[in-house]
């Protein structure tokens, strides 16, 4: 168990290396550098070429690199080209809302996933094919959209909620629900058809395994087979799935933040990276991926404790 | 024959499979769709009406009408233009993703799945970390280093997307290329880059036209999100992510302008995913999983007779502890097949009754439907077990039968077990199931139940989980778990066939002495006359779904009444002599839908007359305890007059 810890944390440092090197590589190979950003399109080669030497971009790439990674590694992200922020509160000043969104999507995916998923293969049926179509549905329609479609009808019309925005969890939770709520929906739909569609398949598998027929056959209760067995057998691939989903909702985060106006680490990709701020844009690759690499661990864990297959051997 | 039977087979497979339903439908409506847009974005430049850069400011804002038939946007440029012109760059996008992806990925599939080793590895480290890399970064990335550059951000999506579709087709090739007719084309020296194109890459197109339709389907979802964002093209220049942009921002005002694209998008995005369900659950043909591996010997000490006889005797003066009558066996829906017809049996308090026949003929179905274990059979006729009938009760009324009174164990002890819990975990929930007892008191009842079934170092057992221990060490506890009940009737479906010779006879030993001790009844599922001479008292022969013979197993080693049974008895392997070629029954078992309406063994049958083929047999009583035989040449074969 713990050598098999050791070896995903192994995995995970690799992944952020890879991570922040290639994002490095990208941003300062593209035409066009932080100092056109800074002094307009009306500077003199002088006045760029000073502005490239106190920012240290004269360099060759791969110096650059080390110089961030060694401050990087010392806790020093450095600061935003453009403003003068450090990175490490740009950054931070904007992971609330993104980790919030984040983190109840999940939450409502998953639940609700499992719910219709195992609805779906123990009634078979029109309940599957039902559980199916939505899948579909909510896979094709990109959650941006259906989010448009939401703030009409429940911000604009309804009133229901408001608009957009963020309203910190520290002023209350109240808030941070309503503000949250469409957003969250926005985000899940997608996730909520693949956790559903993968839920409904293996539950279906584990219901056909033969230790399910032993059970029923030698009397055990219907609810321990169902439930205790056959989904903890079915959580296996559904925990893997969970881990890619979670990628996902990533990319789809950026979009969604966009369209609710939640001041995330999403709008800050965006901006630093049009803007070519790259100790920004090197934060942010670095948010990204930890939340990758923690969010994976945990589940390595979970997975570990519902699959002694993992720890015992 | 047996290229009949399965050529037919196929036929009516093919038949099933072309009866158009609404999943065709449905396919043939989204190839339709996606056909028609491809041709409209394709040929905006002819039938577009407006140039989608031309403004009018006097005609902005615009409902739908005969001049422009979605409407005009804020610059009063025509709407249905700008969509067919925008559908350019986004469509691009698409096809290049889904071609990059599939591409990338089934080639690296094929060539890991086909070569393996060290190259497998490396090329599986590779997938993985691009599946875990946050692909969002990496395309804004792109579009910073080339603005406004769909192909180049569509085509590196298309490389990470590929790590899925690598894993679908490597898990596929390496499958395939494990099977028989693979090696065959190797060993006839087929060059490996042959076989892969000859016989792996059509095999493989299937679930590679899935996934590409996923893709698609995935990449335009992206490429119109990236339009969203102002990322795909340099305005004016319209694409359908930047018109549902241009929408947005006149939600309130004019909520009509985001209409037409975001129908447009999510129709096609719809379509795509439609294709690539309805690929998905085109049915695969469902291969029967042979019940028996035929030919497995077990050595058994062949003497039959002396020493059972006291039991059978008193057994006999007992009253029947399961009467089965007229069971027929039926698959559900309107188009059931029936499995097995008008079984009739009855099993004596402490007495081992042997089903015995070829895979395929019925026994497993039987032993299975008398606590109605398949919920995918329909069981008629009756089934009365210590006075009730089983077949009147309902699931959870079955569920106070099952395990208490009639227990079973299954062919497969390997999975017969949850492989997440620990084994005394599992035969504690078995007992507290049965009997009221406290965790910690099932738990020590568990270990003696290890115990009672001869397992050594029960304590240690009882904490492993059931991947950790040997079949035949896996097979003593799912007997252990199946007397946790303390069942009067065990229902055992072939309980050695999977396991090794010598472990095979350790099981059936264990099951013998505790069957005494317990004074257990059992049905006892076998196609092994070793196995049958060895444990049952009473041997019946099922050929067809139906029951040939039945009669005291010694009486039938003695004296065989049905011309299949001598057959069966002739071809077992125990009794071939060295050097001689194994006897085998020619012909094959009729397949439930193909069952001839005379007797069902005439066609492979030695003694076949024409009076065999005028009508189905009887079963017919013959002297002796519950001695019959459907065969009417049986008084010829008693008073052997005739030989198979």
């Amino acid at each position: 168990m713990i050598v098999f810890l050791l070896k995903r944390l192994g995995v995970s440092a690799l992944l952020l290396f890879v991570v922040s090197f290639m994002t490095f590589l990208l941003v300062s190979l593209s035409p066009g550098d932080v100092a056109y950003t800074l002094l307009g399109a009306y500077a003199t080669p002088e006045q760029l070429a000073a502005v490239r030497e106190t920012l240290h971009l004269d360099q060759p790439v791969l110096v650059q690199y080390a110089n961030w990674l060694g401050a990087a590694l010392s806790g020093d992200f450095g600061s935003s080209l453009i403003t003068g922020q450090p990175v490490m509160d740009a950054v931070g000043s904007r992971i609330e809302p993104t980790i919030s969104l984040l983190a109840l999507t999940v939450v409502v995916a998953g639940a609700a996933g499992l719910v219709l998923g195992v609805v779906g293969a123990l009634k078979g049926g029109i309940a599957a094919r039902s559980v199916d179509a939505l899948g579909l549905v909510g896979v094709a329609v990109p959650g941006f959209l259906v989010g448009l479609l939401l703030i009409v009808v429940f911000a604009v019309d309804l009133r229901w909620f408001p608009f957009g925005g963020y309203a910190p969890l520290s002023q209350g939770v109240g808030e941070w629900v309503a503000v949250l709520v469409l957003p969250v929906i926005a985000l899940a739909i997608g996730s909520i058809g693949l956790v559903a569609k993968q839920v409904r398949a293996s539950m279906v598998d584990a219901m056909g395994s033969e230790f399910v027929r032993t059970f029923t056959a030698n009397g055990f209760a219907r609810g321990s087979i169902v439930y205790k067995h056959a989904l903890r057998t079915a959580s296996v691939p559904v925990l893997a799935v969970m881990g890619v989903t979670l990628v996902g909702l990533l990319g789809g985060s950026v979009l969604i933040e966009q369209v609710f106006g939640i001041p995330g680490i999403g709008g800050l990709a965006v901006q630093s990276t049009i803007q070519k701020d790259l100790p920004v844009v090197q934060g942010v690759a670095v948010v990204y991926t930890l939340i990758i690499v923690v969010v994976n661990l945990g589940l390595d864990v979970v997975f570990a404790l519902v699959n002694p297959k993992v720890s015992v051997r | 024959m047996t290229v009949d039977l399965s050529v037919t087979a196929v036929a009516s497979a093919a038949r099933r499979r072309r009866r158009p339903g609404p999943v065709r439908v449905s396919a043939a409506i989204a190839v339709a769709w996606l056909a028609a847009v491809v041709l409209a974005v394709g040929l905006a430049a002819l039938i577009a009406p407006y140039d989608p850069l031309d403004q009018d400011i006097s005609s902005a804002l615009q409902l739908p009408s005969i001049q422009h038939l979605l409407g005009t946007d804020a610059l009063g440029r025509d709407l249905l233009s700008r969509i067919l012109y925008g559908g350019q760059p986004t469509l691009l996008g698409v096809l290049i993703a889904v071609v990059v992806a599939v591409g990338i990925g089934s080639i690296a599939g094929l060539a890991g799945g086909y070569v393996g080793g060290a190259f497998d590895r490396v090329l599986s480290v590779i997938a993985d970390l691009l599946m875990s890399l946050p692909l969002i970064l990496v395309l804004l990335a792109v579009f910073a280093i080339f603005p406004n550059n769909v192909a180049v951000a569509m085509g590196l999506f298309g490389l990470f997307t590929s790590s899925a579709i690598y894993r679908i087709v490597r898990g596929a090739t390496m499958t395939i290329t494990g099977e028989l007719y693979i090696t065959a084309a190797r060993s006839t020296g087929l060059s490996d880059v042959q076989i892969i194109f000859r016989h792996l890459a059509p095999r493989l197109g299937g679930l590679i036209r899935v996934q590409a339709s996923v893709i698609g389907a995935i990449a335009l979802s992206t490429v119109v999100g990236l339009g969203f964002l102002g990322l795909d093209v340099a305005p004016p220049n319209p694409s359908w992510g930047s018109l549902v942009s241009e929408g947005f921002q006149y939600l309130a005002s004019n909520p009509w302008l985001i209409v037409p694209p975001t129908v447009i998008i999510v129709l096609t995005i719809l379509a795509l995913g439609v294709l690539g369900d309805v690929a998905q659950s085109v049915p695969n043909r469902v291969r029967r999983q042979p019940s028996a591996v035929a030919g497995s010997a077990a050595s058994v000490g062949v003497d039959v007779a002396a020493a059972a006889d006291d039991v059978l005797a008193a057994a006999e003066a007992s009253p029947a502890l399961l009467t089965v009558r007229d069971v027929t066996v039926r698959t559900t829906g309107p188009a059931g097949v029936t499995l097995v017809e008008g079984v009739s049996f009855e099993v004596r308090a402490g007495e081992v009754v042997g089903l015995v026949g070829e895979s395929g003929a019925g026994k497993s179905v039987t032993a299975r439907a008398l606590t109605r274990l398949d919920a995918s059979a329909v069981v008629a006729g009756s089934v009365v077990f210590d006075g009730v009938d089983l077949l009147t009760l309902d699931e959870s009324e079955l569920r106070t039968v099952r395990g208490k009174q009639i227990a079973f164990i299954g062919q497969d002890p390997m999975s017969a077990l949850d492989p997440l819990f620990r084994i005394q975990g599992q035969l504690a929930e078995a007992l507290r199931t049965h009997r009221r007892l406290g965790r910690a008191a099932a738990k020590a009842e568990a270990i003696e139940l290890l115990r009672a079934v001869r397992i050594p170092d029960a304590e240690n057992v009882a904490k492993k989980y059931p991947f950790e221990i040997s079949g035949g060490m896996a097979q003593r506890v799912a007997i252990a778990l199946a007397l946790a009940g303390e069942p009067r009737l065990l229902i055992a479906d072939e309980p050695t066939t999977a396991l090794d010779v010598t472990v095979q006879m350790e099981v059936l030993g264990l099951l013998k002495t505790l069957q005494r001790e317990r004074g257990l009844a059992m049905v006892f599922v076998t196609h092994d006359w070793g196995v049958v001479a060895d444990v049952c008292d009473r041997a019946i022969t099922m050929y067809a779904g139906e029951i040939v013979e039945s009669g005291r197993t010694d009486d039938v080693f003695a004296l065989p009444s049905h011309p299949y049974t001598a057959s069966l008895r002739l071809s077992d392997p125990h009794l071939q002599a060295v050097g001689v070629q194994l006897k085998s029954i020619p012909g094959s078992l009729p397949a439930p839908a193909d069952r001839p309406s005379y007797c069902r063994f005439a066609d492979r049958c030695s003694l076949v007359t024409d009076a065999c083929r005028a009508e189905h047999p009887d079963l017919i009583r013959l002297p002796g305890d519950g001695r019959s035989s459907r065969c009417i040449r049986t008084l010829e074969l008693r008073e052997e007059k005739i030989h198979v």
